[in-house]
């Protein structure tokens, strides 16, 4: 992409204070049912999702596995931030088993866009709380590749373990930090269905709430079918 | 000191951002909430209604190129970013005083002709509802004589999903292998219609060439997510 000489001007300086107030008022607010956006860069990882998922089955997914080019759409992710931030943000999808199960491994992709000092995010499986996230069956510290950038595609992150699923459950795929952390992701969105409205959950640090949005964040639950 | 080094984190973002901005131009990216690039968190909007998809792929057709996701019929491409497509007279043309054209390239593997195109385009605003698409030859990079002109009319309104524009073209055009062409989405001289040709889903890894027509001059970028397009011929 071809450089482009920036000049401050009366009308850019405009933007940058306008941009500025978004900023702080972004800041202030810590709405986390908010998404961020991001140009694509040149420094952004392009390559092909590499499924290694044969021989498991698929127990929840909108990754776009049958396109390993577009798995999910790299310029745009549900916020993940620590809260060194001011608040956390953090993010969960609901999927409910339609057989019973064994979780093996989740699929997610995350985009790094900064962090001063910490290095990981947290996954969880999570049971369900009248709607919400609930107890943690499984949590998995995530180490963030701060190569593989916002606006990279189309890698995931893998977590392997073991957790029964029971049908007709609800359970929740969580992307949280830890409690003094200052990393700052994006949980990528899906490019398998704009249309339908889900149901993702996010927490601001007072507690878990939903939200409605035909733009879910992206990931894959797979394991064994069990009695 | 942690608000300031909170604050001088946003500013540095800010800093990305605008050089970002500043990078973007090569592709002037438009989003359906008029917000078009962040790195601090930002308010989501309503998402607009969703239509399902009302068109598919011609299957007696072979796709000389094809970035459209028709695998998944709900997710054929983006809904809410793409290129910018503005007439003179369109809110943007008028405050920045300059039309704004997209076109991208595609290079069959075989000679044939092509007899169709399929476009992800989105209407935004203006009295014109229409866009003027070209097949061009390449021009050193650009987009150059124009081979075939149709025009696309009723397009979805920008934001939504996933409704494919279709488009016979009269004739057809006779291509050779291994030559570029373009596909360029233009305006008529005098019109105000503002939309988007929306990003694709179904390859953000490989790189096409694209252009951008500001100020009358062809500008050419290489992007790894690209407007949303299929060529179909016989």
């Amino acid at each position: 992409m071809e450089e482009i000489e920036v000049k401050i001007t009366p009308k850019s300086l405009g933007v940058f204070c306008v941009i500025l107030l978004f900023c702080f008022s972004a800041l202030a607010q810590q709405d986390k049912t908010t998404h961020i956006t991001f140009a694509q860069k040149a420094s952004s990882v392009r390559v092909s999702y590499v499924d290694r998922n044969a021989g498991s089955k698929t127990i929840y997914s909108n990754l776009a596995s049958k396109n390993p080019n577009g798995l999910y759409f790299a310029l745009e992710g549900a916020t993940e931030q620590g809260p060194w931030w001011g608040a956390p943000a953090w993010n969960a999808v609901p999927f409910t088993p339609t057989f019973n199960a064994n979780a093996t491994s989740v699929e997610l992709p995350l985009g790094y866009i900064f962090s001063l000092n910490s290095t990981d995010v947290i996954v969880s499986l999570n049971a369900d709380s009248g709607g919400l996230p609930g107890n943690p069956l499984q949590s998995w510290t995530v180490t963030i590749n701060t190569g593989i950038v916002s606006g990279s595609c189309c890698s995931v992150y893998t977590v392997t373990g073991s957790v029964p699923l029971a049908a007709g459950q609800q359970y929740w795929v969580v992307v949280s930090t830890e409690a003094t952390s200052d990393m700052y992701v994006e949980w990528n969105l899906n490019t398998t269905d704009e249309i339908d409205n889900v149901t993702n959950a996010y927490y601001d640090g007072t507690g878990w709430y939903n939200y409605l949005t035909t733009n879910g964040v992206a990931v894959g639950v797979y394991g064994t079918k069990t009695r | 000191m942690k608000l300031f080094v909170r604050v001088f984190v946003c500013l540095a973002v800010i800093a990305f951002s605008l050089n970002a901005l500043a990078a973007e131009k090569a592709n002037i990216t438009t989003a359906k909430d008029g917000i078009r690039i962040s790195t601090c968190p930002v308010k989501s909007v309503a998402q607009d209604a969703k239509t399902p998809a009302v068109e598919s792929a011609p299957e007696s057709l072979a796709a000389l190129y094809n970035n459209l996701a028709f695998d998944y019929r709900k997710a054929i491409y983006w809904c809410c970013y793409g290129g910018l497509l503005a007439g003179p007279n369109s809110t943007y043309g008028l405050e920045h005083g300059t039309a704004v054209w997209q076109a991208t390239g595609f290079t069959p593997g075989t000679n044939t002709t092509v007899t169709s195109v399929k476009l992800g385009v989105a209407y935004q605003s203006g009295t014109f509802t229409d866009v003027i698409v070209t097949i061009n030859a390449d021009n050193g990079g650009i987009p150059g004589a124009v081979l075939s002109t149709f025009t696309v009319k009723k397009m979805p309104v920008f934001g939504s999903c996933c409704e494919v524009k279709t488009s016979s073209v009269k004739g057809g055009v006779a291509v050779t292998a291994g030559t570029p062409y373009w596909i360029v989405i233009g305006m008529e001289p005098t019109s105000d219609f503002q939309g988007s040709w929306n990003f694709d889903i179904s390859d953000q890894v490989d790189a096409i060439p694209n252009a951008y027509l500001y100020d009358g001059v062809w500008y050419p970028f290489d992007a790894n997510v690209n407007f949303s397009f299929g060529v179909y011929g016989q």
